[in-house]
């Protein structure tokens, strides 16, 4: 894998460089950021929509199922446990350009087995050290 | 408590701007806090059955709706939600509900 450095910029907001891709990531103003780009939990979100639409498209692709132009809409909830804050709830709607029809649910399993989705539900190890 | 002021009448809201007293609601102060959402002009027949909804929702069972059982029973995408409440279905369409600030759910 390649390494994913995050730099610290200014306030909250720290880039991301990654395979020569740079982007910022920032809180939004009422979370006291700049709102220089997208939250970290924004950008979850937009991973795992993204990664469930590349399995979509290729599902598509191989079975000839029209999707240029397809779009994901997502939105997620922000449970708050005490100082322990999680996203609790994910939602999302697909939108291809013509409906799939008895194959929906086929197309529906092709993104949810993507490699983003299946780290959210199974829950990765995480070891982080200073 | 802030208040806030809504054709002349005064609110008693929460630090985000969510109503405290939901027997104080009525459809001006839906339609008076649009305009301070950011949502223009009158609110629509997708916009009332969106509010409509929640309130009913909430009298039931004492919490918001999960966002999908929202989108299902009142027909409408994420999307489509989102082009009503551009502050989303939690800060913007319970906001206008008169509900307090909703935790878990939508």
């Amino acid at each position: 894998m390649d390494l994913i450095s995050i730099k610290h910029e200014n306030g909250l907001c720290f880039s991301v460089s990654v395979r020569g891709h740079r982007f910022l990531v920032d809180m939004g103003e009422d979370d006291g950021g700049a709102d220089q780009g997208p939250s970290p939990a924004e950008l979850l979100i937009a991973s795992l929509g993204s990664c469930v639409g590349a399995h979509i498209v290729r599902y598509c692709q191989t079975s000839k199922i029209p999707y240029e132009g397809m779009e994901l809409n997502l939105t997620f909830q922000i449970a708050d446990e005490g100082n322990r804050k999680r996203i609790s709830n994910i939602v999302g709607d697909i939108s291809l350009p013509q409906d799939p029809g008895p194959r929906s649910s086929a197309v529906l399993r092709a993104g949810q087995n993507c490699i983003v989705r299946n780290t959210l539900a199974r829950g990765p190890e995480i070891d982080l050290d200073i | 408590m802030p208040q806030l002021e809504i054709g002349g009448k005064a609110y008693e809201v929460d630090e985000d701007g969510f109503l405290q007293e939901l027997d104080k609601w009525s459809r001006d102060f839906a339609q008076g806090y649009a305009a301070i959402e950011g949502i223009e002009g009158e609110l629509t027949a997708d916009h009332w059955k969106l509010i409509d909804y929640i309130r009913d929702y909430y009298t039931q069972y004492g919490i918001a709706p999960m966002i999908r059982k929202l989108c299902k029973d009142t027909g409408l995408s994420l999307k489509q939600i989102y082009e009503l409440f551009p502050s989303g279905p939690a800060k913007g369409a319970c906001k206008l509900a008169g509900l307090s600030k909703p935790t878990g759910c939508v």
